[in-house]
C-alpha cells in the first residue's frame, strides 16, 4: 500500500477513466427509443439538428447518465471507505443502516409533502440526511454501550437499525393509496427517473465536497487498514478519521438516496472488483472505485432500457418503452458478479 | 566503562486507570536512553502493554507526565510524535494480498504530508530499512506467504522506515519459534547500537531479556516491583515473589540462565507443580 509507482497509478486511472469515458460517450445513443449513438451526436453538432433526436439524446438520456455517474461514483467510493473503516468486506452504506435511515427520512418528507428548498438544498435531501444521521447516532450509542466496540458490533447495530427502518418504510407505504404506493415502491427500488423535485444540481454541494474529503483520506486509510494502533503510532488521528469519514459518507449517500432512492450493490461489488484488479492501496482503490462505480451504474441504466426491449424481441411480444428500476438491474448484474468473485477468491 | 547518554524520554509519576479513583498502573518513574534496550517484564495483566501504549502516546495517563526531549508527549503534534517514536503492537496485521514492500513503505507516512507518491529519499529509506532487517530478498512477496518470523521482520522494517529515535515493541517474539526469537532480539540489539535507538520491549522470555537488554522494569499488578540494570533486576530473588515461581540459575560462558523450578500456590505458598526452563 505504499510503494505504488506513478506508472501503476496512471495505468489504473487510464483504464478506469477509459471505461467511464466510453460509457458516457455512448450513453446518449442508448435507450428505449430508436435513436442511435451517431444520431445522438449528430443532433448535437449538426447545423440543423433533428429536434426529436436532440431532445431524446440530450434532454432525456444524458441527464440520466449524469445522475448515474454521480450516484454510482459516490456509492462505490463510500462503499470502499466503509469496507476499510468497518474492516468488513460486506460493509456498505446500506449494510450499516445509513442508507435505510436516509430512505426513511426522504420517504417521510414525500409522505408529508414537505417538498421545498432550504438554502438551495432540497427538503427531501435534508430529510434523508436527518434520517442517516439519526441512524448513525443510534448505531454509535448502541455500539458504545456494548462492552467492546468493534467493527462487527457497529455492523450488527447498523443491520438491526436498517431492518427497523425498512419496516417503517413498509408501514408508511401501506398507509398510501394505490397510485402513491406504486410511485413509492418504484422509488424504493432505486430509480434514475425524476421523482419529486430533487434535481442533481441541488445535490452536488452535498456530494462533491464529501467525496473529495474521502479521496484526501486515501493515505490515512492505508494506515488504518493495518490496524488502528499502528495507524495512530504513525501520526494518523484515528478517531477524527473515523468520524469525518462516516459523516462525509453519510452526507453523500443521503443526498443520493434523496435523488435516486436506495440503489444497492454498487458500493459492495465495485470496491471488491477494484481491489481484485489493482490491489489494496487506497490511493488507487478510491479514485478507481469512483470512476468504475459511475461506469457500472451507467451500464446498468443501459440495461434497464434494453432488457425489456430484448425480452420483447425474444418472446415476440410488443416491445415496451418502460424501463426497469435501476436497483433491480444492479441486483441482477451484481449478484452473479459478486458470487463469481467469491468463488474465484476461494479457488 | 560505557557512558549512558542523557535520557531521551522521561516518565515521571505516571499513573493510569479507567476510573479516576482507582489507577491500576503506577506510579512509574522511568528514564529511556539512547543505545539501550529496556525490557519490560512481568506476569500477565501486570500492565506492561498499557505502559507501552502510554509512552507511545496512544493513550493518555491519568496523572504524571511523559517528556520526550523535555517536551510533554501530549503537547506534541501526532505527526511530530510519529517521527520520533514508533510502536509495534503485539500482533500487527496486514491485508492478505499486500506485498512486503507495500507494508514497509507505510512507515514513511509521518514524513510525507503532501504528495501522493514516495519521494526518492523515501524510497532510499525504505530500501535501507529492508536491508537492515534482511527483508530485501522477499520485497515482492505477499504478506500471507511469509512465516511468522519473516512477517515480524517486515513490520520491524516498517517501523525503522519511520526513522524513529525510540522503538517500542510489544512482545515482538510472541508465537515465534526459538530461532526467530533469537534472530529478532539479535536484530534489536544490533539496531539499537548501530542506529542510536532507544528500544523498549515487552517480553515474557526472561533469559532473552537478561541476555540482550541493558535495563529491565519488572511490573507486578500495575506496580514497579524492581527496575534497574537487567542483570540486577532479573534475578531469582526479585522474580520469585512476582511470578510465584521458584527459580534456579545456571552459569555458562559469561551468561546466567534462569530456570523456572516450581510454581508456588499464591494462597498457601506451597509448591504445586514442576516447571521447566522459563520462556
Amino acid at each position: 500500500m505504499g510503494a505504488v509507482s506513478k506508472t501503476t497509478f496512471i495505468r489504473a486511472m487510464f483504464i478506469c477513466g477509459l471505461v467511464l469515458a466510453v460509457m458516457i460517450l455512448v450513453s446518449p445513443g442508448i435507450g428505449t427509443q430508436d435513436v442511435g449513438i451517431f444520431d445522438a451526436w449528430r443532433s448535437l453538432f449538426d447545423d440543423e439538428p433533428n429536434r426529436i433526436h436532440h431532445a431524446i439524446a440530450w434532454q432525456l438520456r444524458f441527464p440520466r447518465t449524469l445522475k448515474a455517474l454521480v450516484a454510482g461514483s459516490a456509492l462505490a467510493l463510500c462503499g470502499a471507505v466503509f469496507q476499510t473503516l468497518f474492516r468488513n468486506p460486506l460493509a456498505t452504506p446500506y449494510t450499516v443502516g445509513i442508507a435505510s435511515g436516509a430512505s426513511l427520512g426522504a420517504l417521510i418528507c414525500y409522505k408529508l409533502h414537505w417538498l421545498t428548498t432550504i438554502g438551495g438544498i432540497s427538503s427531501v435531501s435534508i430529510g434523508a440526511l436527518a434520517g442517516a444521521i439519526g441512524v448513525l447516532l443510534v448505531v454509535l450509542l448502541l455500539a458504545r454501550s456494548a462492552a467492546r466496540v468493534t467493527g462487527n458490533t457497529l455492523l450488527l447495530a447498523g443491520v438491526t437499525i436498517g431492518f427497523f427502518c425498512s419496516g417503517m418504510m413498509m408501514f408508511i407505504t401501506s398507509l398510501a393509496d394505490v397510485s402513491e404506493t406504486h410511485k413509492t415502491v418504484r422509488w424504493l427500488m432505486g430509480t434514475l427517473d425524476t421523482y419529486g423535485h430533487v434535481e442533481l444540481t441541488m445535490l452536488l454541494p452535498l456530494i462533491i465536497p464529501p467525496c473529495l474529503l474521502l479521496l484526501w483520506f486515501a493515505r490515512d486509510l492505508n494506515q488504518y487498514s493495518v490496524g488502528t494502533e499502528l495507524a495512530a503510532s504513525r501520526g494518523v488521528s484515528v478517531e477524527k478519521l473515523e468520524i469525518a469519514s462516516i459523516i462525509a459518507g453519510s452526507l453523500a449517500v443521503s443526498a443520493i438516496v434523496s435523488m435516486c432512492g436506495p440503489i444497492g450493490f454498487v458500493g459492495l461489488i465495485i470496491p471488491h472488483l477494484v481491489r481484485l484488479g489493482f490491489g489494496f492501496d487506497h490511493r488507487i482503490v478510491l479514485p478507481a472505485s469512483l470512476l468504475l462505480g459511475g461506469a457500472f451504474l451507467i451500464g446498468c441504466d443501459f440495461l434497464t432500457a434494453l432488457a425489456p426491449h430484448w425480452y420483447g424481441q425474444l418472446t415476440h411480444t410488443a416491445t415496451t418503452t418502460a424501463r426497469l428500476p435501476i436497483g433491480v438491474m444492479t441486483a441482477i448484474v451484481g449478484t452473479p458478479v459478486f458470487l463469481i468473485l467469491l468463488c474465484s477468491k476461494r479457488s | 566503562m560505557t557512558t549512558i547518554d542523557p535520557a531521551m524520554m522521561k516518565v515521571r509519576g505516571l499513573q493510569f486507570g479507567y476510573t479516576p479513583t482507582k489507577p491500576f498502573l503506577g506510579p512509574i518513574d522511568l528514564d529511556i536512553h539512547r543505545r539501550r534496550i529496556l525490557a519490560v517484564v512481568g506476569p500477565n495483566g501486570a500492565g506492561k502493554s498499557t505502559l507501552l501504549r502510554l509512552i507511545a502516546g496512544l493513550i493518555q495517563p491519568r496523572s504524571g507526565e511523559i517528556l520526550f526531549a523535555d517536551t510533554p508527549l501530549n503537547r506534541m503534534r501526532l505527526r511530530d510524535r510519529a517521527r520520533h517514536i514508533t510502536f509495534l503492537p503485539q500482533k500487527p496485521t496486514a491485508p492478505a494480498s499486500t506485498s512486503v514492500m507495500e507494508i514497509v513503505s507505510l512507515g514513511r507516512h509521518p514524513h510525507r504530508r503532501f504528495g501522493l507518491f514516495e519521494s526518492l529519499a523515501d524510497k532510499a529509506t525504505i530500501h535501507r530499512s529492508m536491508e537492515q532487517t534482511q527483508t530485501t530478498a522477499y520485497a515482492n512477496r505477499r504478506m500471507d506467504t511469509l512465516s511468522g518470523g519473516e512477517a515480524q521482520r517486515v513490520h520491524l522494517a516498517a517501523s525503522l522506515a519511520q526513522e524513529p529515535k525510540i522503538l517500542i515493541l510489544d512482545e515482538p517474539t510472541a508465537e515465534l519459534d526459538l530461532r526467530y526469537q533469537l534472530q529478532i532480539f539479535e536484530l534489536l540489539r544490533e539496531l539499537t547500537d548501530r542506529e542510536n535507538l532507544a528500544t523498549v520491549v515487552v517480553t515474557h522470555d526472561l533469559n532473552l531479556a537478561r541476555r540482550f537488554a541493558d535495563d529491565a522494569l519488572l511490573l507486578s499488578c500495575g506496580h514497579v516491583a524492581a527496575q534497574g540494570p537487567a542483570d540486577t533486576v532479573l534475578v531469582p530473588e526479585t522474580l520469585e515473589g512476582v511470578y510465584g515461581v521458584t527459580f534456579k540459575t545456571s552459569e555458562t560462558e559469561n551468561q546466567t540462565w534462569l530456570l523456572a523450578q516450581d510454581a508456588v500456590d499464591a494462597e498457601s505458598s506451597t509448591i504445586i507443580d514442576d516447571g521447566g526452563t522459563f520462556g
